[in-house]
């Protein structure tokens, strides 16, 4: 039976056998959406039509007895900074909602299509994805669905809003310094980086060119592969993709663990979180057996200067709206883009060079080990409008240090899923980080897990029917 | 290349009039929080001992 908790891997194999209509689907994603939506705060757009006359179409194309793609009926949606015909790509701003509405789709949101998913709407994000909170000053927060109280974290917030909240089984975001593995955290999915260049990013609204990276939300591992698999490839469009090979891996995640070295963070990674943080690692590591932590040497340096590469690209990007439009803004980002916008460039020179040092040496550890394991966020979800946390003695911004864990490994664009930590209470996740694409060895880890019911998505049981 | 007499404020005063950008008297005390936070994380890093072969260029092929 299809229901609200179904995977994506289930619904396109009903969909695929005629158990179960794409449009039947469908109806049954739009009725949740209208239930649910106004106290989740995930959808800023649902194109009901678009999605119908997709649906419609697979259920024709089975009828003829063609055969259908490996996310046959599969409804999905993406972070409003994807470009979907038809719509303006607002980027969870107030500025943007003025811009000509987009003339085509994001590749991703084609390649989706191709295998058969539907798109079915657009979702909340903290404004320009300068924001780990899930938080948007124009459109309201996006809620956890495990309790509205708390964020979703984000800046993908609705991405993982509408999966956690049983609205739909898959999701894009966007994760330039963790926005997609501090909201998969917070409520409790799995949520995949791939390497930085493995995805395109054509007809997106960026953020940091140098590391802006998209990627799926889902509740099962075997979701987030199908997805990935259907959105491989080169794309002229994107001058940054530049895979080796399309590499699937989907079929691939049933191989356990073989002879992967597993190793736990330690270091930075040890330091600067609650307890619950460090629990969830340990009981990850102690599924794996891995009983051996290396450093990423200078973390906190890496973390700080992608911090400043963060306020520079992102500040030189909205420069010239800053001069007409600031008033615009959430003040919250427009402060740091005002910021970001006048520093020095010698700064930013030596962030890059760190960068390329760091990342060397971050290479060196990967000649002794396949996957490392670090937290993903340093706390369960903090409440909404929470400012401050405390962490290790010292009060510290929320908004700022959510991706304390995520920032200093997407600086160096390697590939990482978030597994969501089988526990009580809210949701808390662990980062799964491998070699430069190497993403089917973080995959392969994420499912072992899973099947050892180490990992798993809670669900929200009020938000079933 | 130490940064430790950087002084946000007089760096706001006389860099956000050259590029052009106003700041309205509301926002100042947040902008400067914010500069001096970057100027803050630089510090981490802006004076590593780099060697010749860590360069930020990415590598062209033609």
């Amino acid at each position: 039976m299809i229901d609200a908790q179904s995977s994506a891997a289930a619904i396109a194999a009903a969909v695929r056998s005629g158990t179960v209509s794409a449009r039947a689907v469908l109806d049954a994603t739009l009725a949740r959406i209208e239930r649910h939506n106004a106290e989740l705060g995930a959808f800023t757009d649902v194109v009901a039509a678009r999605a119908q006359a997709t649906a419609d179409a697979i259920d024709r194309k089975r009828a003829a007895g063609a055969p259908l793609g490996p996310l046959a009926g599969v409804p999905f949606a993406v972070k409003n900074l994807f470009d979907i015909a038809g719509l303006s790509t607002r980027a969870g701003s107030k500025i943007n909602r003025d811009r000509p509405p987009a003339e085509s789709d994001a590749t991703l949101i084609t390649r989706l299509e191709a295998a058969g998913a539907v798109l079915v709407g657009a979702l909340n994000m903290g404004e320009y994805a300068y924001d780990f909170t899930g938080e948007n000053a124009h459109d309201g927060p996006s809620r956890n669905p495990h309790d509205r109280a708390h964020m979703t974290g984000g800046s993908s917030g609705g991405s993982a809003a509408a999966v956690a909240g049983l609205l739909v089984p898959l999701s894009l975001g966007s994760d330039t310094n963790g926005s997609i593995r501090v909201p998969a955290s917070l409520c409790g999915l799995f949520g995949f980086k791939p390497t930085f260049g493995r995805l395109s990013r054509a007809r997106t609204y960026p953020f940091v060119a140098s590391l802006d990276h998209l990627g799926p939300l889902a509740r099962t591992t075997a979701d987030l592969a199908l997805a990935y698999d259907a959105m491989q490839g080169l794309d002229p469009a994107d001058p940054v993709c530049r895979p080796p090979a399309v590499e699937s891996v989907a079929g691939e995640l049933g191989r356990g663990l073989g002879n992967l070295r597993v190793a736990v963070a330690g270091g930075h990674f040890a330091r600067n979180g609650l307890p619950e943080a460090f629990a969830a690692v340990e009981r990850v590591a102690q599924a794996l057996d891995a009983t051996r932590t290396i450093e990423l040497p200078e973390a906190h340096r890496a973390r700080a200067a992608a911090y400043v590469i963060t306020a520079i690209e992102g500040g030189t990007l909205h420069r010239e709206q800053l001069r007409t439009r600031a008033a615009d803004y959430d003040p919250d980002t427009r402060d740091r883009l005002i910021a970001g916008a006048m520093l020095p460039a010698a700064w930013y020179v030596q962030a890059q060079r760190f960068r390329r040092w760091y990342q060397e040496r971050v290479m060196e550890v990967f000649r002794d080990v396949d996957v490392i394991i670090a937290p993903a966020t340093p706390s369960r979800a903090p409440k909404l409008g929470q400012k401050t946390f405390t962490l290790d003695g010292v009060e510290l911004a929320v908004r700022a240090n959510l991706g304390i864990y995520t920032q200093p490994l997407s600086f160096i664009g390697l590939p990482i899923v978030t597994v969501p930590v089988a526990q009580e209470g809210l949701p808390i996740g662990v980062q799964i980080i491998a070699a430069p694409w190497r993403e089917d060895h973080a995959l392969r880890v994420a499912a072992e897990l899973e099947q050892r019911g180490v990992a798993a998505a809670p669900i929200a049981k009020d938000l079933l029917t | 290349m130490s940064n430790d007499t950087f002084d946000a404020e007089k760096w706001l005063d006389a860099v956000a009039p050259t590029i052009g950008i106003p700041i309205d008297p509301a926002w100042r005390a947040s902008v400067i929080t914010h500069l001096t936070i970057v100027q803050k994380a630089s510090e981490l890093f802006v004076d590593w001992p780099f060697g010749t072969a860590d360069e930020p260029a990415p590598v062209f092929t033609a």
